[in-house]
């Protein structure tokens, strides 16, 4: 906190704070009035907001904890952003309340109609029914915070002291914690995402969730670096062409999977050609006619997949700070465009081929969103000036690189 | 000293030639005169097997409706996922900048290739007249016929036949430096000159180093995104049906990681002998094992995840056929297969937590021994079992492999092993350039007075 | 002095180390030869830039190969199944875009490892049967073994053979040698 007295007049990272803080609280502002008018429409577009922006902390987590388990120079410079992201798991499960309360707007087996009409909701209502619903809910967040909140204190710790034993530590609550997470984070698609389409499932789609999250934070992190660097002289010259390098080739590789993993949803549902399991992709524009949602879904295909892979080809323009950080805020944008046709075309009140747009989606975005980077800027703040994470290598991985001490054992 | 890639104490020269020695000067033992006589048998009862086969026809098989897709297919896509972990370890790691691929990448792809020619046989006869496979081809014929695009099937022919050609370029430019190593080693007349035609006169020039050095990181490239791809349509091939159980949107994906699984446990199975006969254990050292029993633990929990995702959901859609094909496949007929494929894929890789299990060589082996059965079962599993109970019930059957079946199947495991064991007396079964390299970035290098300490 | 040059293809120095490589590259670069070649029996980093070599053109090659596999393979699906023998299959339309993709995929990697493979051979100038460095006993001993060379063409306008040779001992090489045609 005191830094922000210091740097407040040429912080931007202060300047952005504020004006999120005020989008954030207009937003939410221009959501209650709307609220008033139509429940379906606010709660619908709250969802939308409230699940895009749960991907940050939790990508985040997910990049916090592969990276202790991967090592590599990259990780330095995105991970304590990455672990303030985390961070603001608990400001999350606040803002869970208003999806708590809207569940009759948000899902088909909550709607008491629906339920009494359809044979395989009330199939499923021994597992989709309110209370086991919140107690779900309230599983994941505990995982996540506490997994969260240990990984972080470890990594602060080190981060001062640099004692070794947290190293191992911090590696095995990642083996472990990565596992779980990619668990939750399917069982929480589950409840959140693929219940709101009555009779589709999908195996694959807790894996597409978990791979754009990750992606999400990821270009989160590397966009928000302009705004890190004039804090902190060390990250600026860490942030060489070499770790630009690097940092774009995840991005290249995280767009890639992305890409795989949805398509191949996509052909196995076109290749069976199930009745319920089409109307999946016939609510999001892809079929015979086109929609309003199918000039989404070609936007998604352009700017989220195509764009980036032929950018980030190029060596010379991922090495670039300031094509790169543009590049990862496009992607930011586009990540919203994916979620918001993930969960839009789909909804409780909704008779098949009807509404889901609403004037509250962009609003209740930058609402929740404004409100989630005031906090997660409070959070980075507490973790002091300094940017780059240390290094996490053991002395006895240095000797072994350095093929030093060993030689008793030759021949 | 487990972390380390190659042992102190060696130079460029005794990498060289302690490498090239396998090749070039080793006399032939006996035991692996023995090993070749035993495949070499066993590749003759593969012949017979198949010379049968072009002669009866494919109801040798135990394949009938409703289980058409029998041993052929179970091999099939056993084969070719073990050859997915040599492009995996070749093409992923070389990407990723792991240094520790070095020793194993050579003979791993090596494998690749002979386990993608294994399972490129199983399909072909499956055809029935095999000798018609090039219908299959976009080709202009008097009907004015083309292939069916919409079929996976077809996307299979494209995807195993790309697969092989690229796994053989790749293999094929890792090779030229060490083709030239040779060359100019030997001291055959026999020797120089086949080895100097597969160089194409390589001459180890700077300029030629730094095309080719982007050309095998381009392929590396290539490599990478193509075994996924490859996988992944295999895994479409069922997927794409509307059979219970074949059905499922995360097949792609979890065939991919079934493949790299039972692959890393192929190479360990192999490398883990190979370095104790000949004495490579300066190479492919415990940090090797430790890392490869990582990733076989990573890929063994993603193809766990798919398993019960699967179950769940079968469950969760309401639907009686997803459901009673689940059951059945636990408590049916073939439930022992699917408890014994739990057990091999599931529950006794959990062990490689520990890293007691993974450092030794004997339990390692054990372990990647298991993992090879439950692949296979995994797929007869998810063959046979969905197969063999129909929509209705009328057209529900078994399905009893035939000794034709396990001819085959085992006649192509000697044929497999019959090619590493060529392999590793005519190649160099590591690459030595890149041993080289490591020497130098290991920076163990120049001292010549340790030239003769290293073995 | 032509007389002695055309019968010689160059001059070849040896040395022991990369690290003497590289130097002794550089000097030879800033004494302003320009064909030019080291050899090292593994690529060494670093001695592409002491030489002064541009970029490659393979990854340029391997694109293009790339996009041509993955349009021609597109251009065939579509022609073949919209154009040449539209037929109903299982209800799908004629152009089935999402069964295209895999091969589509697939011939783009073939296209582009092509593109690789023989982008690198030809810029190499591979195969090729002969060439006199091998005419020296210690490059065709030790060039894939451990030992490093620089070698600087006779054809290159600033070859003479006495003073090259006196320059190339300057760089404290293992050996110089001259390379017979």
């Amino acid at each position: 906190m005191s830094d922000l007295t210091t740097q407040s007049r040429d912080d931007p990272l202060g300047r952005f704070q504020r004006v999120a803080l005020f989008v954030g609280a207009a937003g939410l502002a221009i959501g209650l009035i709307g609220c008033c008018f139509s429940r379906a429409q606010f709660f619908n577009a709250y969802l939308y907001a409230w699940f895009f922006v749960l991907g940050l902390p939790l990508g985040g987590l997910a990049i916090a904890m592969l990276h202790h388990l991967t090592g590599g120079a990259w990780g330095r410079a995105i991970r304590i952003p990455c672990e303030a992201a985390a961070m603001t798991l608990p400001a999350m499960l606040v803002l869970f309340l208003p999806v708590a309360l809207g569940m009759k707007w948000l899902f088909p087996w909550a709607d008491e109609d629906l339920l009494a009409r359809d044979v395989v909701l009330r199939h499923q209502s021994i597992y989709f029914n309110p209370t086991w619903f919140l107690l779900r809910a309230a599983l994941y967040f505990a995982a996540w915070c506490v997994l969260a909140a240990v990984l972080t204190s470890q990594s602060r710790e080190y981060q001062r002291h640099g004692d070794e034993r947290l190293l191992r530590s911090m590696r095995n609550i990642s083996a472990g914690g990565l596992l779980l997470l990619v668990a939750l984070i399917t069982l929480a698609t589950f409840d959140w995402v693929m219940s709101r389409e009555a009779h589709f499932t999908s195996s694959v789609i807790g894996f597409i969730t978990s791979v754009g999250e990750t992606l999400s934070a990821m270009v989160f992190a590397i966009a928000i670096l302009p705004l890190l660097t004039p804090r902190d002289p060390e990250l600026r010259e860490f942030v060489t062409p070499a770790i630009l390098n690097d940092l774009g080739n995840l991005i290249l590789t995280l767009v890639i999977l992305w890409a795989y993993v949805s398509f191949s949803q996509l052909l196995v549902v076109w290749m069976g050609n199930i009745d319920h399991e089409t109307p999946w992709y016939l609510h999001r524009g892809i079929g015979p006619h086109a929609t309003a949602w199918t000039f989404v879904a070609v936007l998604v295909l352009l700017f989220h997949f195509f764009v980036p892979f032929f950018i980030l080809l190029s060596r010379d323009a991922k090495q670039q700070f300031l094509i790169l950080t543009t590049l990862a805020l496009g992607l930011l944008i586009m990540r919203a465009l994916d979620v918001y046709w993930l969960i839009a075309p789909s909804g409780a009140d909704v008779p098949v081929g009807r509404r889901h747009v609403s004037v509250l989606d962009l609003p209740m975005l930058l609402g929740v969103g404004g409100i989630w980077f005031y906090v997660f800027v409070l959070i980075l703040r507490r973790r002091g000036p300094r940017l780059v994470a240390r290094e996490e290598t053991s002395a006895d991985e240095v000797l072994a690189k350095e093929g030093g001490g060993a030689g008793a054992n030759a021949a | 000293m487990t972390d380390q890639v190659i042992q102190p104490g060696h130079t460029f020269a005794t990498v060289t030639d302690k490498i090239a020695s396998i090749v070039l000067t080793r006399p032939i033992g006996r035991g692996w005169l023995v090993l070749v006589v035993i495949t070499g048998f066993l590749t003759i009862m593969l012949s017979t097997a198949v010379g049968y086969l072009l002669a009866v026809g494919v109801g040798i098989w135990g394949v009938d409706v409703p289980v058409a897709w029998g041993f052929a297919i179970v091999n099939f896509v056993w084969w070719i996922g073990i050859g997915h972990a040599g492009t995996f370890i070749s093409a992923f790691l070389l990407l990723l900048r792991q240094d520790w691929r070095t020793s194993i990448n050579r003979f791993a792809e090596a494998m690749t290739l002979f386990a993608v020619a294994c399972a490129g046989l199983f399909p072909l006869l499956h055809l029935g007249r095999p000798w018609f496979f090039y219908w299959l081809f976009p080709y202009p014929n008097t009907m004015k016929l083309w292939p069916q695009w919409r079929s996976p099937l077809v996307w299979d022919v494209f995807a195993v036949s790309t697969y092989a050609t690229v796994s053989l370029i790749f293999w094929y430019v890792g090779l030229i430096p060490d083709l030239a190593t040779l060359r100019d080693r030997s001291r055959h007349r026999v020797g120089r000159v086949v080895y100097g035609i597969l160089a194409m006169g390589w001459r180890n020039s700077a300029r030629h180093w730094h095309r080719y050095q982007m050309a095998y990181l381009l392929l590396a490239g290539l490599a990478a995104p193509l075994v996924v791809s490859v996988h992944s349509i295999v895994g479409m091939d069922f997927a794409s049906a509307q059979l219970p159980g074949w059905h499922s949107t995360i097949f792609p994906p979890y065939f991919v990681a079934g493949a790299i699984f039972s692959g890393f446990a192929m190479v360990m199975t192999l490398a883990i002998p190979l370095r104790a006969v000949y004495g490579l254990k300066d190479f492919i050292t415990a940090r090797h094992l430790d890392n490869c029993a990582k990733l076989m633990l990573v890929t063994g929990l993603i193809v766990a995840y798919g398993y019960s995702s699967e179950i769940f959901l079968a469950w969760l859609s309401g639907n009686e056929f997803e459901w009673y094909m689940t059951t059945n496949r636990m408590g049916g007929a073939y439930g022992p297969a699917f408890w014994a494929l739990i057990l091999c894929n599931v529950v006794i890789p959990q062990s490689l937590w520990f890293k007691r299990v993974r450092v030794n060589p004997k339990t390692l082996w054990i372990v990647s021994l298991v993992i090879n059965v439950g692949m296979w079962l995994e797929r007869y599993v998810i063959v046979i079992t969905s197969l063999h109970r129909d929509f209705l019930p009328s057209s529900w059957g078994m399905y009893y492999p035939t000794i034709w079946d396990w001819a085959t199947f085992i006649g192509t495991l000697g044929f497999f092993l019959l090619c590493v064991l060529l392999f590793i007396r005519v190649l160099p079964a590591i690459s030595i350039f890149e041993m080289r390299e490591l020497v130098h970035e290991t920076s163990l290098a120049p001292a010549p007075a340790a030239a003769e300490g290293g073995k | 002095m032509t007389a002695a040059k055309s019968h010689i293809y160059g001059l070849l120095a040896e040395f022991d180390t990369p690290e003497a490589l590289i130097a002794a590259a550089e000097k030879v670069r800033d004494a302003g030869y320009r064909r030019t070649d080291a050899f090292s029996p593994f690529p060494v980093h670093g001695l592409a830039a002491a030489l002064g070599l541009q970029r490659t053109r393979v990854a340029l090659i391997t694109l293009l190969c790339g996009i041509c596999g993955g349009l021609g393979a597109y251009g065939m699906m579509w022609f073949s199944s919209v154009i040449a023998y539209p037929f109903n299959i299982g209800g799908r339309p004629p152009h089935s875009w999402p069964a295209f993709v895999p091969i589509t995929f697939e011939l783009t990697v073939l296209g582009a490892a092509f593109g690789a493979l023989l982008g690198m051979l030809a810029l190499n100038g591979l195969p090729q049967p002969y060439h006199p460095l091998f005419n020296v006993q210690r490059f065709a001993d030790h060039a894939s073994r451990d030992c490093f060379f620089i070698a600087i063409d006779a054809a290159d306008p600033k070859f003479e053979l006495s003073d090259t040779r006196a320059f190339l001992e300057s760089l404290q090489p293992q050996h110089v040698s001259e390379v017979p045609r």
